[in-house]
């Protein structure tokens, strides 16, 4: 009997893994839909990128408390977003904000589907491991730019000239294109 | 436009591209590429920090589930046997005829015996105490070589 790797088993029991408490299947749910959610809080709480790292982990925590409740009825991305949504609307109520109608209206709650979640975490890990691929300084750089660091601001810290942090920039995208050909 | 001029472009746009590179983007396949692999490398993702820190308070979470301990899990077991034990004891105790408060060490002495399980018992009773006046005779024959 061959066994089935444990980045191929369902939410569902990963989730039963993880109540009781295997945290090695909990990175397996983490690394699958870190992403999704983290979009999704971007959604809900635009240009408010320190509150979406702390309900990104607050999403978190409720999840892992409330593994138990879960049923697979629902699919595990869209209770995440639910939690996020719900969440998010207590602090919008907290704080008596007119975007709360315009973020019920817009952005529905499970917003990914399946197919596109596996997409997306099978491109992002071969993005890691192609930019582990890069020179250093085209790592250094990418990482910068993916952290959210401007081309000026990395310019100044690198105290490279803007032109040059643009150059190896270009030259860091065209080689991930070339390391990347197969899922682009 | 070249395709190099694009790329300089596109890396600097904040989702606002120029007329000029718009057209470019819609009939060059290779600035597609790039455009799309620039966005995805510039899509929000969690930083290693928070990655790290939510692992980290998981591990904690995962590993504080109230669990139930062995002797939690066979404790019910132990109740039910503890209680049968008490029922059965109860039975023997009642099925007992009096023994009108005299040790089974006179009853025997006095030959008023009861049933043949109570001739047993008294016995029985005997045998143990001459078998742990053997004993205590042996300890003291040790004890005084
Ligand atoms: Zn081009």
């Amino acid at each position: 009997m061959q066994l089935e790797p444990d980045d191929q088993l369902s939410d569902m029991i990963l989730i039963q893994r993880c109540i009781t408490g295997d945290d090695e299947s909990f990175t397996i749910l983490y690394q699958r839909y870190r992403l999704p959610l983290f979009a999704y809080l971007h959604k809900l709480l635009p240009n408010q990128h320190d509150r979406v790292d702390d309900f990104f982990q607050q999403v978190w925590i409720k999840a892992l408390k409330n593994f138990s409740g879960y049923s697979d009825q629902q699919r595990f991305l869209a209770w995440l977003c639910r939690i996020a949504h719900n969440l998010v609307m207590d602090y919008y109520r907290s704080t008596d904000s007119r975007e709360m109608s315009e973020i019920q209206e817009n952005v529905p709650a499970d917003s990914l589907d399946p197919q596109e979640v596996l997409l997306q975490q099978g491109l992002e890990e071969a993005l890691q491991q192609a930019i582990r691929k890069l020179s250093p300084e085209q790592q250094e750089i990418v990482r910068m730019r993916i952290s959210g660091i401007s081309f000026k601001d990395i310019a100044a810290q690198k105290n490279i000239s803007l032109n040059t942090a643009l150059g190896r920039m270009h030259y860091a995208v065209q080689n991930l294109r070339q390391l990347l050909a197969d899922f682009l | 436009m070249t395709c190099n001029d694009f790329a300089l472009e596109c890396l600097q746009a904040e989702g606002h591209l120029s007329e000029t590179a718009r057209e470019h983007l819609q009939s060059c396949p290779d600035c597609q590429a790039f455009t799309r692999l620039n966005s995805i490398l510039l899509q929000p993702r969690p930083s290693p920090e928070l990655d790290r820190r939510i692992l980290q308070i998981a591990g904690l979470l995962l590993h504080h589930q109230p669990r139930r301990r062995w002797w939690q899990e066979i404790n019910h077991y132990f109740y039910a046997a503890a209680a049968v034990l008490l029922v059965l004891l109860s039975v023997y105790a009642l099925s007992l005829p009096p023994a009108g408060g005299k040790s089974p060490d006179l009853l025997a002495q006095s030959g008023e015996t009861g049933s043949a399980t109570h001739d047993l018992l008294i016995l029985s009773y005997l045998e143990t105490t001459n078998e742990m006046d053997n004993i205590e005779q042996q300890l003291y024959l040790y004890a005084g070589n």
